[in-house]
């Protein structure tokens, strides 16, 4: 019996021992983005890993307005487009290189329609509506539950992310932007890195990255 | 008790009517003055004065017509409103087209061009109607080797673009540099917006409270260029059908483009098909609930004006008036085998 006892405390200790050696294989990066100029509408941080992501796409249209500047859907899925707005709106998207091409028609106030990201992986895609075209947001085809939105404001030119819980074996941090030159940081050696943000290789503004 | 109810309903009634108006002003975006910095240059960079004026000069040139009668200009006269004051355009032929000659007015916050809304920029729009063979009728080829055998134009190019080719892209750019510069945001409607309260007289501020209430014009020409950008129906068409023509979507046949009220007093005539001569015959048009074509917006119906209240309607239309001075410039006279060049 007191065998059995030691051997189960023993047992006890070596998994809490795991689990807090588990929770210590995770690092939490941080970052700031700052532009020289008017910043552009939305950006995304992204880490790719293995883990997937399990929280289902939606993008609600309101006001004459998508409710988000930009929303990660996970290749293979489906987003879901909804109309809570008083008004009758046409989603589409047309980007011949992502090959990311549809239009879910015309959607009446309550409706709800879905469509299936069947084109290129971690890509960006600009969605708009053919009968509001000053409507705009973007679909990040991305499988990674590390990712940050970061939506942009014209009279702010620094912005502050962070990505928790990301594992330890992350090798590299990738930053884009509609438009953009896309960033990529190798995560592998340091703790601080800081990289030029350019838009056809012009200057833009800087992101610095901290892992903790 | 009786003085608590009162209350209670007071507070029900008061929260009603805020959440109605909320309801009602919410999908609209607020009336104000154009912000430059919203403006989606190319490569986010604002022209230089140089790309612009060389703009203005490829607009005004007639060269770029087939018959070397017609530039940009013929139909969007500066000294009028950037339109013709015409009831519908007119071709280097002498040909009537179909529609109105639009405005080209604060055209750099535009999210869509023409009636129909088949350009999305004003680079993809600006050489539209020089290759159109009913409008200048000037292929894309034989347009770059008349540019290119113009003298001051390779000059300037080379200046401003540092490039020895002149492509057909450059030269939309150019156009469309111009038509950037075409900016009305000085009317006394800004006055106003910016703290003048003297600027609008009592009946404009009338006329003011009637558009974003009553007469309901805000529902679509809402925002700092007083335009949704979006497509409506009036009840005007009967076998144009506009932007349904484009997006193959017969819930929008017969919608044409809101147009932005800016300068509206200098516009004359209006609609997709300049079908009403004066700003008193659109209001009456509205005020009667619009026309009886098909597909007619849910929007449009009779509003009840008063002939006091359509008079304060127009004298706000008129205080958004800051009109654009251009000069035409001094283009050389043209060899006419210039014409005959391919």
């Amino acid at each position: 019996m007191t065998l059995r006892l030691k051997h189960w405390l023993s047992s006890a200790v070596f998994i809490a021992t795991l689990g807090q050696s588990s929770y210590t294989l995770a690092k939490n990066i941080s970052g700031t983005i700052s532009f020289i100029k008017k910043p552009p509408m939305v950006g995304i941080a992204y880490i790719p890993s293995e883990a997937s992501n399990s929280l289902k796409a939606e993008i609600d249209q309101l006001d004459k307005q998508f409710t988000a500047k930009m929303v990660v859907a996970k290749p293979g899925d489906s987003v879901t487009f909804k109309n809570s707005d008083n008004v009758d709106h046409n989603v589409f998207a047309n980007d011949i290189k992502q090959s990311a091409k549809f239009d879910v028609g015309l959607m009446y106030p309550g409706g709800e329609k879905q469509v299936l990201v069947n084109w290129q992986e971690n890509s960006i895609v600009r969605v708009g509506c053919k009968i509001h075209p000053k409507m705009r947001t973007y679909l990040a085809a991305i499988d990674t539950p590390y990712h940050e939105i970061i939506e942009f404001r014209k009279d702010k030119k620094t912005y502050a992310f962070s990505i928790a819980d990301v594992p330890e074996s992350a090798q590299t941090l990738l930053f884009e932007i509609p438009k953009y030159d896309a960033v990529t940081i190798d995560l592998s050696t340091g703790s601080t890195w800081t990289a030029d943000i350019t838009k056809k290789g012009k200057l833009r503004g800087q992101i610095t990255i901290n892992q903790k | 008790m009786r003085s608590m109810t009162k209350l209670c309903y007071a507070l029900f009634f008061s929260g009603f009517f805020i959440a109605s108006l909320t309801l009602q002003t919410s999908a609209t975006e607020p009336l104000s003055t154009p912000d430059i910095s919203d403006i989606e240059f190319p490569e986010d960079e604002a022209p230089t004065p140089a790309e612009v004026h060389l703009g203005k000069l490829l607009f005004f040139e007639k060269k770029l017509s087939a018959n070397g009668t017609t530039s940009c200009a013929s139909c969007h006269k500066p000294e009028q409103g950037f339109g013709d004051g015409l009831k519908l355009s007119t071709g280097s032929e002498g040909n009537k087209l179909t529609r109105h000659t639009p405005h080209l007015y604060n055209l750099a916050w535009s999210s869509i061009l023409f009636w129909d809304g088949r350009a999305n920029t004003l680079e993809q729009q600006a050489l539209m109607p020089i290759s159109n063979p009913e409008e200048m009728n000037l292929s894309e080829e034989k347009m770059l080797s008349r540019i290119i055998a113009m003298p001051e134009y390779q000059e300037q190019f080379e200046r401003v673009y540092h490039e020895k080719n002149i492509e057909a892209s450059l030269v939309s750019r150019a156009l469309s540099a111009f038509m950037r510069s075409i900016i009305s945001n000085n009317s006394l409607f800004d006055r106003y917006l910016a703290g003048d309260k003297q600027a609008l007289s009592v009946e404009a501020l009338n006329g003011l409270k009637l558009f974003e209430g009553k007469a309901k014009c805000s529902e679509c020409h809402d925002g700092p260029n007083l335009t949704d950008d979006s497509f409506h129906s009036l009840g005007i068409a009967l076998s144009d059908k506009g932007r349904g023509n484009i997006i193959k979507e017969p819930s929008m046949y017969y919608r044409f483009k809101t147009p932005g009220l800016r300068n509206v007093e200098l516009t004359a005539p209006y609609m997709h098909d300049g079908s009403l001569p004066d700003l008193e015959a659109v209001l009456k048009f509205y005020n009667d609930g619009g026309g009886l074509g098909p597909n007619k917006d849910k929007l449009m119906k009779p509003l009840n004006l008063k002939k006091h209240e359509i008079k304060d309607l127009i004298a706000f239309l008129s205080a958004l008036t800051d009109p654009v001075i251009i000069d035409r410039p001094n283009l050389p006279e043209r060899n006419q085998t210039l014409l005959e060049s391919k």
